[in-house]
Formats: C-alpha cells, sequence, structure tokens
C-alpha cells in the first residue's frame, strides 16, 4: 500500500512540477518608446570640423576625440537624398554619407544625433563637405565610402527627438552663402521660373536627376535639384508663387535645393507680378498720370484695356514691346518676353504693381509677365489723330505713343536713300524725326520723292521720334 | 520483413494442426514483468517446425514428435532463448519459456534525436520527419534511424513521402507535401509502440506500401500494456524537460479499453540559442470489442505545440558568433531573447477504426479520420525599410571592399551580440517614427492615419482539413495464398493566409505588397494584395497578403497477393490512384486581378503502381530475395503550381513522374547473428520540381534573355548591377538515380554482448538536364522558358550518402545496459543554385576562368565522426512496480563541426560581379555538439 501511495505521489509531484515550472515565456512588452536616448557632449562645431576640410576634392582623416552633434535636418525617407543625412548645430550644416540605405527609420529628421568623428574621413564632393566612414582605392581612383553598420553602432550616438524639429532658416536668393551648406532652409516669395512650372521634379523614367529653376519677382534665381529616385520625382513643379524649404547643396560654385519631400514646396499664391481676375479697369491716361517722373509703382489692382497699335510683324519695335491706346491715351507696355500681340488686337493687361519708368524718356510699364495680358478680340482699329507736326511737338507729352497721321510730309534724309535709320518729316509746320529700323520688313523701302500722308506712332527716344509700323503707314 | 510474412502463415499452419497428436505445448513470459507475450516464434531445431505464441503467451506445436529436441524462441525485442525438451513429450508438460528484453524498457526510438530539419523547413515548409518513428525490427532500420539521424540521414536518399505512415489504418501522410508531420504526435511515446514496418519494396498487409517502406502504427487500447505510468526526462536537445503520464486499463470485462495519456514537453531555450519549446500532448484511446468478431475504436489525440525557430546562416556569421550554432532568428526585446520565426501546429486527428474478423481466414478493418486545426509560422515582414534580419548579406563583414573595414566591421560584430541578433526595440523604434495617412484606405471608405507599421511579424498560416478513410482486407485463400487489398481516399483543403501577428508598436499596416510598388508607376492598383479592399489597413488579427485554399483529393485502390511455397515465397500486388487538385483563391490580387480569384480549373492525374517480389528460404536461417517496383506518381500541389500565393499558375504539361525500383538482398536470422545485406537500384524519372531558385541567378538569366527582371536599381537595394527575379522557378523533367548497399550485422557471439554494424553506401545522382521555366512576381506574367540545367550527374542532395555504424553493447544481468558506437557520415552535398549550372548564367564566361568552378560545381560536407554512449537500468519493486533509467549522450566527443545540411547561397553576399568569388556564399546548419537524454519512468501494472 505504501508503495502505491509513493507511487502516485511520485505522479503528484510531476504534475506539480509541470504546473510550476512548464511555463515557457513567449510573450513579451513593447520596449519603452524611443529607447533610451543617449547623450554627448560635442566639443566641436560642425562649422569647425568643417573647416578641417582643406583640400579640395581631397580627404582628411580625423585624428583627434573630436564629437559634433546636432539635429537632423535632411533623411533618406522621399528618397531625394541616398544613404545621406544632413546634420545642422548652430554653427552650419554637414552631409553624412553612410554605407547603407533606409536610413530614416532610425535617422529620422528631426532626431538628434552625436558623432564620435575619430578615424572617419572628410572630403568634399564638387565643393559640398561630407564626413565619411572610408576610402577604398580602385584602379588608383579613390572613392568614398559611407559610413559602415559597424562605424554607425560605434561612432553614431543616437538622441532624443526634438520636441519641435528645427525651423527653417528664412532666406533670399540673394542671401545663400557657403555657411548655409547642408542647412535647412526656407525661401519665400519665390517662384518656378516660367518654363520650369508644371514639369516633374525629375525623370522617373530613365532615374536621372533634374534642375528647375527658382526665381524671386526680382529675378534672382536658384537651383531645385530633385533626384530620380524621390518618390515625388514625378511630382509637377507648382505653378504659383509661395516658399520652398529644403537643405542646400553646391555643385560647384552652384547652389542646390534639395527638397525633404513635395511638401517643401508651396506656391500656390499669385506668381510675381500675375492677375487676379478681380483688377479694376483704369484708362490709360490715368495710368500715365500716375508717373510720378522716377520710377513709380502703377496702382495696385488696376488693369488697362485698350487696342494694339503696335505691328509685331513688321519688325520696327523690340519684340518685348508693344504698343496699346485706348479713348484717352496710349502708352507703352515692356513685356518681359517676346509677346505674341497683333495689330488691332484688343488686349487687356494688369498693370497694378508694375514699374512705370522711362526709358530713354519713353513712358512703359516695364518688365510686364505675358500672362498678364489678355486678348479681348481681334481686328479692332484706332483711327489715328490727322495732325500737323506743329500739333505734334505742341502736345506731345499728352500724345506720346498714341497713333498719328501727318498729311503733306516730306521725308529727308541726310544719307541714304531707304526708310532705314533716321529721317526728317517735315509738312510745312514743321520737322520731326522719324526712325525706322534695319531689321524693320520696310526699311528697304526707297524714300518717296514727293509729299506723303504717314500714320505712324508718336514715340520718344531721348527726344520726339515717329515710328512706322509697317509699309502701309505710307500712302501718296 | 520476413516475419511478416511468416506469421500470418504460421498462424494458418498452426489453425490446421492444432487437434493434432505429439504436440508440445508451452507459456513464454516476461521474465521482467511475467506477463505472457505474444507473437514469439518457437522453432523446433532442426526438424524445421515452428510455431508462434497466441495473446495469452502460449503455443502448440503439433506433431513435434521430439526427443530431446531443443527449442529455439526468438522475438524481437527480446534476447533469444534456447530451451531444451528432455522428454519424448507425447504427454508434453507444459513448457515455460522466459524472454527477456534485449533493451530495456526504452527503445532507442524512445530517445528522440535532434531531427529539426530547419533548413527543410525553410524550403519545403515544416517536415519535421523524426527518422526514429520509421526504426523498426529491421536491424539495418534500427541503427539508421537512431545513430545516423543526426546527420539527417535518409534511407536510400529517398524523399520523405516515400516512407508511408499509417495510424489505426488511415493514411497519415501529409497530402499536400507527402511527408509525414511527425511533430503531430510528439510526446506520445508511450502509446505509439505498437508498430509494424516494412523495409524497401516489401509487402505490407496493411496497404500497398511505397518504396520506401511503410510503418503501421496501432493506438488501439486493447492492444496497449496495461499499467500507468509516469516519466520525466531531462534533455538539452529541441526541449529540456519531459513529462509523460500514461494509464492503459488493457482489455477490460465488457469489453471495453481505455488508454490515456498526456504529456509535457518544454524548454526555455533549447539547444540552438534563442529557440523555445512548449508542447503538449494529449491522446485517448477507447476500444468496444463486441463478441470476438466485431470491434470499435477511437482514438483522439493532438499536440500543441509552440516552437521558435533556428536558421541556418553563413559560416563568416557562425565565425563572428564563435559558435556554429549561431541563430538569426532571435533579438533581445526587454532583456530577454524573442524568436521572431515561432511556429504554432496544433492539428488534432480523431480516427474511428472498426476491425471485423468474420472468420479465421477473413480480416477487415476500416477507419476514417477527420484531422484539422491550427498550423502557422510568425516571420518578419517590412515595407520600406532595411531588411530586420541581422544575418543580411549586405551587413556581413565581407560585403565591404576595404580590408580595414572588412576587419574593422568583424570585430565590432564579433563584440557586439546585439547586433549579431534582432534588433527589436530598433524595430519598434522605427515603426513609432513613420507617421503617415492613407487617403482612400480600405476600399476608398476614408482616410486612415497613425504610425504605419515599416516592420511587422506576420503569421503565415497553412491550417488544414482533412477528411479521409480506408478500408483493408486481408483474406486467406488456402493456406498458401493470401489475398491483402484495400482502398483509400483522403479530401484534404490546405487554407493559406497571413494573420497580423504583432504591428511591433505600430498603428496600422497597409497591404501593400513591394512588386506591386513598382509595377504601380504605370498601373496604381497594383500594389494591392486584394482589390476587393483597396488600401486596406491591417490590424492585430486581420487577414491579409495572400488567402487561397489548395484542394487535394487522392483515392487510391490496391490488390496484393502473397503466396508459399516450401521454400519459396511470391508476391505481386497492383495499384491504382486518383488525384485531383485546384487552387481557391480567396483574394483578387492587383498584379494578376485575371488570374487570382477563384477556382482554378481541377487538375486530375491518374497514376498507377505494380510491385512484386520473391523470397527464397535456403533454410530457416537464411534467406535470399528480390524485390521489384514499377509506377507513376503525380507531383504534389507544390510543385505544381507555381507562386500559388498570389495566382492561379500551373506548370506548363503538368504530367506524372515514374518510379523504377529493384532491390536484392540476403538475410540471415541465426539465434546469435542476424544480418541484411540490401542492394536497390530507383530510377526518379520525369519529376517536377519548385526550386526555390536564387533571385540574383534568376536575375541574370533574365537579363540574358532579355525580359525585364525588376531592375531594383541604385536607390532602393544599394549598387546593383544586376537585376533581381522575384517569382517561381520550376524544373520540368529531373530524372534521379538512387543505387547502393545497405548492410547491418548484429552478432552475439558470447553471453552478454552484442556487437553490431552497419553501413549505407550509396549513390544519388541526377541523370537528366531539366527545362528550367520561370513565372515572374512582378511585370511579365507568362511562363519564360529560362533554358536548359546542367545538373546530369549532380548529386542529390539532403543525405550523406554514405554512413556506417559499429557499436558494441553490454547487457547486464540486473536488467541494465550500456552501449557505445561510433557513427560515420560523408557525401552530404550541397543543395546547389540550379539557375547557375545554365548556358545563360556562364554567358561570356569560359571554362578555363577560375570562377568556372566556383560557380558551377557542387560542393560536399566534410566526412564526420561521432561517439553516442547509452545506458539504462530497470528495477522492480515488489511485483508491480517498475523504475527505469535511461540515459543517452551523443556526440560525446563534442565535435560541433559535422554539416548537417548547407546549400548555395540564395542571397549571394553583396557583390556585383559575378566573377568576384566573393559573390558564391554558402548557408550551413550544424549538428549539434554533445547532446544528451535521460529519462526515468516509474510504473505500475
Amino acid at each position: 500500500m505504501s508503495h502505491k501511495n509513493l507511487f502516485f505521489s511520485a505522479i503528484a509531484a510531476l504534475l506539480l512540477a509541470v504546473g510550476f515550472v512548464a511555463c515557457v515565456k513567449t510573450e513579451f512588452d513593447e520596449p519603452p518608446a524611443g529607447g533610451e536616448p543617449g547623450s554627448l557632449t560635442p566639443n566641436t562645431t560642425i562649422a569647425q570640423l568643417k573647416a578641417l576640410h582643406i583640400s579640395s576634392g581631397g580627404f582628411e582623416t580625423i585624428t583627434g576625440d573630436l564629437i559634433i552633434g546636432g539635429e537632423i535636418v535632411m533623411d533618406d525617407r522621399s528618397g531625394n537624398f541616398y544613404k545621406t543625412l544632413s546634420l545642422q548645430d548652430a554653427s552650419g550644416g554637414i552631409d553624412i554619407k553612410f554605407n547603407s540605405s533606409t536610413l530614416y527609420g532610425q535617422f529620422p529628421i528631426g532626431r538628434k544625433i552625436f558623432i564620435r568623428c575619430k578615424d572617419l574621413q572628410l572630403t568634399d564632393y564638387n565643393g559640398l563637405t561630407q564626413l565619411i566612414g572610408s576610402t577604398v582605392t580602385e584602379a588608383g581612383v579613390v572613392s568614398s565610402v559611407g559610413l559602415t553598420d559597424a562605424q554607425v553602432r560605434t561612432k553614431v550616438v543616437k538622441g532624443e527627438y526634438a520636441a519641435t524639429p528645427l525651423a527653417p532658416k528664412i532666406v533670399t536668393a540673394n542671401d545663400i552663402d557657403n555657411s548655409m551648406l547642408s542647412t535647412f532652409i526656407r525661401l519665400e516669395d519665390v517662384q518656378f521660373i516660367k518654363a520650369d512650372t508644371g514639369q516633374t521634379y525629375a525623370d522617373v523614367v530613365t532615374k536621372f536627376s533634374l534642375n528647375r529653376t527658382l526665381e524671386d519677382c526680382s529675378k534672382q534665381q536658384l537651383l531645385v535639384r530633385t533626384s530620380g529616385y524621390a518618390n515625388f520625382a514625378s511630382g509637377k513643379t507648382p505653378k504659383g508663387k509661395g516658399h520652398i524649404e529644403g537643405v542646400l547643396g553646391v555643385f560647384g560654385t552652384t547652389y542646390q535645393l534639395y527638397l525633404r519631400d513635395e511638401k517643401g514646396a508651396i506656391m500656390d499664391s499669385v506668381r510675381c507680378g500675375a492677375t487676379t481676375g478681380n483688377e479694376t479697369q483704369i484708362n490709360i491716361s490715368d495710368l500715365r498720370s500716375a508717373y510720378t517722373g522716377s520710377n513709380t509703382s502703377a496702382p495696385a489692382n488696376r488693369k488697362i484695356k485698350g487696342i494694339v497699335t503696335s505691328d509685331r510683324l513688321g519688325k520696327n519695335l523690340n519684340f518685348k514691346n508693344l504698343y496699346i491706346q485706348d479713348g484717352t491715351a496710349a502708352i507703352v507696355i515692356r513685356f518681359d518676353l517676346e509677346h505674341p500681340f497683333n495689330l488691332g488686337d484688343e488686349v487687356e493687361i494688369v498693370v497694378g504693381g508694375q514699374e512705370l519708368s522711362e526709358f530713354n524718356g519713353l513712358l512703359q510699364v516695364n518688365n510686364v509677365s505675358v500672362d498678364r495680358a489678355k486678348l479681348i478680340s481681334t481686328g479692332k482699329s484706332v483711327t489715328p489723330r490727322t495732325a500737323t507736326v506743329a500739333e505734334l511737338n505742341t502736345n506731345f507729352a499728352a500724345w506720346e505713343s498714341s497713333l498719328v497721321k501727318i498729311v503733306g510730309a516730306t521725308i529727308t534724309a541726310t544719307t541714304g536713300t531707304t526708310l532705314s535709320g533716321s529721317r526728317t518729316i517735315n509738312d510745312g509746320t514743321g520737322s520731326i524725326v522719324m526712325f525706322t529700323q534695319s531689321a524693320a520688313t520696310f526699311s528697304g523701302t526707297p524714300l518717296p520723292g514727293v509729299p506723303v500722308t504717314i500714320t505712324a506712332i508718336l514715340s520718344d527716344f531721348n527726344g520726339k521720334q515717329l515710328i512706322l509700323r509697317n509699309a502701309a503707314d505710307i500712302q501718296q | 520483413m520476413i516475419q511478416k510474412l511468416l506469421i500470418p502463415a504460421l498462424l494458418l499452419l498452426l489453425g490446421q494442426t492444432m487437434s493434432a497428436q505429439g504436440s508440445l505445448r508451452g507459456t513464454v513470459t516476461d521474465a521482467e514483468t511475467t506477463r505472457p507475450l505474444p507473437d514469439a516464434a518457437i522453432i523446433v531445431v532442426g526438424t524445421g517446425k515452428v510455431a508462434v505464441s497466441d495473446n495469452n503467451g502460449n503455443f502448440v506445436i503439433a506433431d513435434a514428435n521430439c526427443s530431446r529436441c531443443t527449442l529455439s524462441v526468438t522475438r524481437d525485442g527480446y534476447m533469444p532463448v534456447s530451451v531444451p525438451v528432455a522428454d519424448d513429450a507425447m504427454v508434453p508438460k507444459p513448457i515455460n519459456v522466459t524472454m527477456k528484453r534485449t533493451t530495456i524498457e526504452e527503445k532507442p526510438s524512445d530517445i528522440p534525436t535532434v531531427t529539426l530539419d530547419e533548413a527543410e523547413a525553410e524550403t519545403e515548409g515544416a517536415a519535421e520527419v523524426a527518422n526514429v518513428l520509421h526504426a523498426s525490427r529491421d536491424i539495418f532500420q534500427n541503427i539508421s534511424g537512431f545513430g545516423w539521424s543526426q546527420f539527417r540521414f535518409r534511407e536510400r536518399g529517398y524523399d520523405f513521402g516515400l516512407f508511408e505512415t499509417y495510424i489505426n489504418g488511415v493514411p497519415f501522410n501529409d497530402p499536400e507535401s507527402g511527408g509525414t508531420f511527425f511533430g503531430e504526435f510528439g510526446g506520445l511515446n508511450d502509446v505509439l509502440r505498437n508498430r509494424t514496418s516494412t523495409v524497401g519494396l516489401d509487402p505490407a498487409e496493411f496497404a500497398f506500401s511505397d518504396v520506401g517502406g511503410a510503418t503501421f502504427i496501432d493506438t488501439r487500447a486493447s492492444v496497449q500494456r496495461k499499467q500507468i505510468r509516469a516519466s520525466y526526462a531531462s534533455s538539452n536537445r529541441i526541449y529540456r524537460n519531459r513529462l509523460m503520464l500514461t494509464a492503459n486499463t488493457g482489455l477490460m470485462p465488457g469489453g471495453w479499453a481505455v488508454s490515456a495519456s498526456i504529456g509535457h514537453r518544454w524548454a526555455q531555450e533549447g539547444y540552438v540559442p534563442g529557440t523555445f519549446f512548449q508542447s503538449t500532448s494529449y491522446f485517448v484511446s477507447v476500444d468496444k470489442k463486441f463478441g470476438g468478431k466485431h470491434a470499435l475504436n477511437l482514438t483522439v489525440f493532438g499536440v500543441p505545440t509552440k516552437r521558435g525557430r533556428s536558421a541556418d546562416s553563413f559560416q563568416e556569421m557562425f565565425d563572428i558568433a564563435g559558435t556554429n550554432y549561431y541563430n538569426p532568428l532571435w533579438g533581445y526585446q526587454n532583456g530577454e531573447k524573442r524568436n521572431s520565426q515561432v511556429s504554432y501546429n496544433h492539428q488534432p486527428v480523431g480516427i474511428l477504426r472498426y476491425d471485423w474478423v468474420p472468420s479465421t481466414r477473413t480480416n477487415v478493418t476500416a477507419a476514417v479520420y477527420a484531422q484539422g486545426g491550427k498550423s502557422g509560422v510568425t516571420r518578419l515582414n517590412f515595407l520600406n525599410g532595411r531588411n530586420p534580419l541581422p544575418d543580411f548579406n549586405r551587413y556581413l563583414p565581407s560585403s565591404l571592399e576595404s580590408p580595414e573595414q572588412i576587419a574593422l566591421a568583424t570585430e565590432e560584430l564579433r563584440n557586439n551580440e546585439y547586433a549579431r541578433q534582432i534588433d527589436w526595440a530598433g524595430l519598434y523604434e522605427v515603426n513609432r517614427n513613420s507617421f503617415s495617412e492613407i487617403t482612400n484606405a480600405d476600399g476608398g471608405t476614408g482616410t486612415v492615419s497613425g504610425k504605419q507599421a515599416t516592420y511587422i511579424v506576420e503569421n503565415q498560416r497553412s491550417d488544414s482539413r482533412e477528411l479521409g478513410g480506408n478500408i483493408v482486407l486481408n483474406q486467406t485463400i488456402t493456406p498458401r495464398l493470401s489475398l491483402n487489398g484495400g482502398a483509400e481516399f483522403q479530401y484534404y483543403t490546405g487554407r493559406n493566409f497571413k494573420v497580423m501577428d504583432d504591428l511591433l508598436g505600430a498603428d496600422y499596416w497597409v497591404d501593400w505588397d513591394f512588386l506591386g510598388l513598382f509595377d504601380g508607376l504605370t498601373n496604381p492598383s497594383a500594389r494591392n494584395s486584394d482589390l476587393a479592399v483597396l488600401n486596406n489597413t491591417i490590424r492585430k488579427g486581420d487577414v491579409f497578403g495572400y488567402n487561397y485554399d489548395e484542394n487535394i483529393r487522392k483515392s487510391k485502390e490496391w490488390v496484393q497477393l502473397q503466396y508459399s511455397s516450401g521454400r519459396w515465397q511470391f508476391f505481386a500486388g497492383a495499384e491504382v490512384g486518383q488525384n485531383q487538385m485546384w487552387r481557391t483563391g480567396k483574394m483578387q490580387n492587383g498584379r494578376f486581378p485575371t488570374n487570382s480569384l477563384g477556382d482554378s480549373k481541377k487538375i486530375s492525374l491518374p497514376t498507377y503502381g505494380a510491385k512484386g517480389g520473391i523470397t527464397w528460404k535456403a533454410n530457416g536461417r537464411n534467406y535470399l530475395y528480390a524485390n521489384g517496383y514499377y509506377g507513376t506518381r503525380a507531383p504534389t500541389f507544390r510543385n505544381s503550381y507555381l507562386s500559388p500565393r498570389t495566382r492561379d499558375l500551373v506548370v506548363p504539361n503538368l504530367k506524372v513522374s515514374t518510379v523504377q525500383s529493384v532491390e536484392g538482398g540476403y538475410l540471415l536470422r541465426a539465434p546469435n547473428y542476424k544480418a541484411r545485406v540490401t542492394g536497390y537500384f530507383t530510377k526518379f524519372l520525369d519529376e517536377t520540381e519548385n526550386i526555390f531558385a536564387s533571385a540574383w541567378s534568376v536575375g541574370r538569366v533574365l537579363d540574358e534573355i532579355d525580359l525585364g527582371a525588376i531592375d531594383l536599381g541604385d536607390n532602393s537595394s544599394g549598387i546593383l548591377d544586376q537585376p533581381v527575379f522575384f517569382g517561381a522557378a520550376v524544373l520540368q523533367g529531373v530524372d534521379r538515380q538512387h543505387a547502393g548497399i545497405e548492410a547491418a550485422i548484429e552478432a552475439k557471439p558470447i553471453p552478454s554482448w552484442v556487437f553490431t554494424a552497419a553501413t549505407s553506401i550509396g549513390k544519388y545522382i541526377y541523370t537528366s538536364r531539366p527545362e528550367l521555366f520561370i513565372s515572374l512576381d512582378g511585370g511579365n506574367s507568362s511562363i519564360i522558358d529560362g533554358g536548359t540545367i546542367y545538373q546530369k550527374n549532380y548529386y542529390v542532395p539532403r543525405s550523406p550518402q554514405k554512413a556506417a555504424t559499429v557499436s558494441v553493447k553490454y547487457e547486464g544481468k540486473k536488467f541494465w545496459f550500456a552501449s557505445l558506437s561510433l557513427n560515420y557520415s560523408d557525401g552530404i552535398w550541397y543543395d546547389f543554385d540550379r539557375v547557375r549550372r545554365s548556358s545563360r548564367y556562364v554567358s561570356g564566361l569560359t571554362p578555363e576562368a577560375p570562377i568556372w568552378g566556383t560557380i558551377i560545381d557542387q560542393q560536399k560536407a566534410p566526412s564526420a565522426y561521432t561517439l553516442d554512449l547509452f545506458g539504462g537500468k530497470s528495477w522492480r519493486i515488489r511485483t508491480k512496480y517498475f523504475v527505469n533509467l535511461n540515459i543517452g549522450v551523443n556526440n560525446i566527443l563534442n565535435n560541433q563541426n559535422i554539416i548537417t545540411s548547407a546549400r548555395d547561397s540564395y542571397r549571394n553576399a553583396f557583390r556585383d560581379d559575378v566573377t568576384d568569388p566573393r559573390f558564391y556564399t554558402n548557408e550551413l546548419l550544424y549538428a549539434p555538439g554533445l547532446n544528451y537524454f535521460a529519462s526515468i519512468a516509474i510504473r505500475m501494472q
């Protein structure tokens, strides 16, 4: 009996043992959020570190126990950077090259890191200073190798995440200098140049990087460079004006801005000088009278409407220039590019905020973007004011840029036998200069030997002058 | 095997001569337990007269006419006994024969060895096949199944599917992979002892056994020894502890018998670091006999098992870690080891068996079974992140260029265990940093924002529902002629899908596929796994990624005749089989919208087989035999469907393969000497093989035929000049030839000493040049002919081709024993990257180039030796109680350099030049060093 008890006691003991020790732990807690942020005290600023790189295109191994620290301002999440981070402290920024990709998982923008720089190397890529891990020489060519995983584990201390990520420094294209390289900057009131709007940031098919040109309203430019591997490479550059932010790079002497992602370019307001559609129409005479005698900004939110009196096809004027006239007066519009408007087109032009200035005495609305002009209709005409030369000379200030007709005018030249160049018009009441550019389609027309009727624009080039529009402006 | 033929024949003989005069009668009992011993063979030496003891241990030899004769009594598992019979036994006294067990209580088969084939699990699914359960009474199998299992020896180099397992009559091979998942009845050793096995092409009564042989496990309660048994075992292998408790009633009045067993095996950490094991086993078997002719049995068992896995890795990592048991699958989380690949399996089985014995000549066994449950393995997955596996090829120091940096990185990794293992905290951190907003999420129902997981642990499930049955008839037609026949069927549905297991601190995962993300440039919906729910955000417990059923229907009918005539025995059998399979897609994949959803076409492949054999008895001790087989078999589901996770795409010109096999040998069955020598020659022709192809190799081939493999380009995967391939690759027309000799001898020249020796010398080679077909997971959706693979005369990998053992054992008088074995293995050939052995891969290279051999030569693991020690003792306390102690120590010399599995790496070291020898790496797995298993059992009967 006692054996039996012993037997069953033994079995009971075994079962009990199962209850106590047979539990295998297979469930796990989550590790604490953010891990255990490390910290080091930097003894070197990034600017000081970068200053150690002295040989352009060469390599310097860092021998001292230098420690830098900063906040990551650019990572590879969007794919615009590859195996590279930009680190920034109060003194500046530096690009750090790694040997592995997908860094943003552990090194996202906004994380503070510290780097023990000893045994790492400095170099530059076409002027952009980089902190690298090592070099490798193949066929005599030394090329850089980013920090290996082992170097990352031994040299890089991951710190905490910034409560508020570093804000970009707001600069203008003019302000940009080398101290801003590899730092996070922002430009306000900029736009992609007309030709680069609505374009992909890069070539997603060939994966080539592309440059797009940014400008501010004063035409200061900066390149925006985007990798073909960026996840926004197929995105289109915005058409409006706004702000753009990214880290600054350089290639040789050309600065380049690298976007963190597509959200870095918010350009949805009106382009420099662009129209809103809500402008108030004013008379050209009112516009002219707004000119104060020196460069003046045209009244805001104003537009003019008139009929084109110049003939761009006659080529007797600069291709950016246009003469427009309404019932009150006329004025020259100086576009920033070649314009498409023809003689007799009715055109509406937003002039608000544009520069009113004199060019060799001729009042013009300067530097007008073509997209500020809107074609209303075609085939209109302006009846020229018939006047004597004496009347022209008297009323010149009011009649500047308007279309006039002189009857019984004799054209004489000191040299030459064609219309090309400066010619004198005399109708008996007085004389006035008429100037025809040699490029004009009709410049080879021989001077008529008899008095003629002339239709021309009353213009100014450091003195009054008439400008023909085409060969039909001279009638016998 | 001869015995299996012999016993029914002897029983017949017995029945006929029961009433004769001049007989000898007696009883055979177990010396230790004093219980009667059935199935002992009693031979009147010199007369050829034989008998077999019945269930009560009784035997009768009619017409013995024996005066001063000697009885030779043998029984498997017991030491043979010679019993002199003094008198002329015309009026005989019963002769009492007592026999002692050869090994005490715990068979070698009770000592599981580490046979978890991790490489196998990686490439072919978790075919955790323990050879030991196949170990049988055959002396060769006893040795090969035990001593050589540490080398992952496979008999004749055969695939696991060629060895069949039946439990209570029902087929237990997995219809999907063909193999037997022995893990499904691990820890139930106490109730799986009643086994019958055949070797090679020998005939079986219970099935038309496959060319590797078949094992029948009888779990009926009435055949379980009446006892209560509790045991504890300690080990340092897969598990550290095992407890088992078993109670069997034996046959009780009223015809009832009940057997129940529970077990628990566990280890917080097994032999390999980072592995854990947790398994509970349960088993109940109830018998009811109705008179003498009918019996019913219901058996239910299950083994819920959870296990942390290990994996093969690069020698570079083993060297850095300082151990060949480096396991890349785990990492520290909050200071504790967490394994990323955790398998869970619980697929309980219920078997209802009916036995009908209408007459002494007829025996019918019918059984139906149902099985179903969960099976899955977790894995890390990631999207837009760094590969989380610490031994990812590009993290290896050797992937660096400069020797100084390689040295520095090696040194750092050597001193930094955290860097060698999974950085769980880092994965959580990345997930916490990845806030994003998914517009048109969850089928366009809204915007989901939060932490989008970069890393997840997903559970890749392969649940099954299985139903089957079989019926077997054993009919004695005449005393010399018997008929066996049967029919069986298996209905199998494998449900394959992924479940989100752990978001690792993130809020959601988006069900996008990274290949689809590439296609997404032209087709934005391509990245979605399920077009029904675009931009599906996945939370814990959600099904995602893929979801499809494998449907398999198999049935088989067979018949076999056995004839014995004096010195000759013959058998002949034939079978026909029906195999049907199809895929049912439950998700419409964004990359394959037209052929991913719904039922695929059904594939039907009929098969047939025939076999026969002849045995010549020179006398009662010496036998010669020869067997042959010819048949066809259907390819498995996984070899038929290319990439079934995403689409219904069947291997072109799918057809059955052919197996031809002959074997012949010699058997010696003398009281103190047993031996077997068998030669075999088997051909496998026209096989279809879904290979796990190296992305780099296929990429190069695709590049050569100018078909766009995905060029991951410069940004997403490093500086890769090579295009990379994702998809499936299949070989068609694979021929193999397995030829060799198996030999074993067991000698007991002096009392108490047993000497055994065994060897298997084989040559398993490929004999054809198959055709490679490729299907891409992204982009081009047609099947691409990749050209010829030059693999003729390459060795078939995955098993040593040579093995040998010598062992000596001492059996003490007081029920103890000790044995020492020396094992040897050689000829483990590396699994090779088939695609490299193609003209397109080596295009531009010449055989003179030093790299040529590096690319195409097949490597071989070094030969290996182990020394094993076993011992045991049992004590009897009063009459009813027993204590058994067993200790086994494998690899006492602690050889930790035994490669058991190796392959050309599918993930080459990060090199961009195929002519750089460093491009070619291997992944290896090592056998454990010194390992032990010690058990103590107490038993009441």
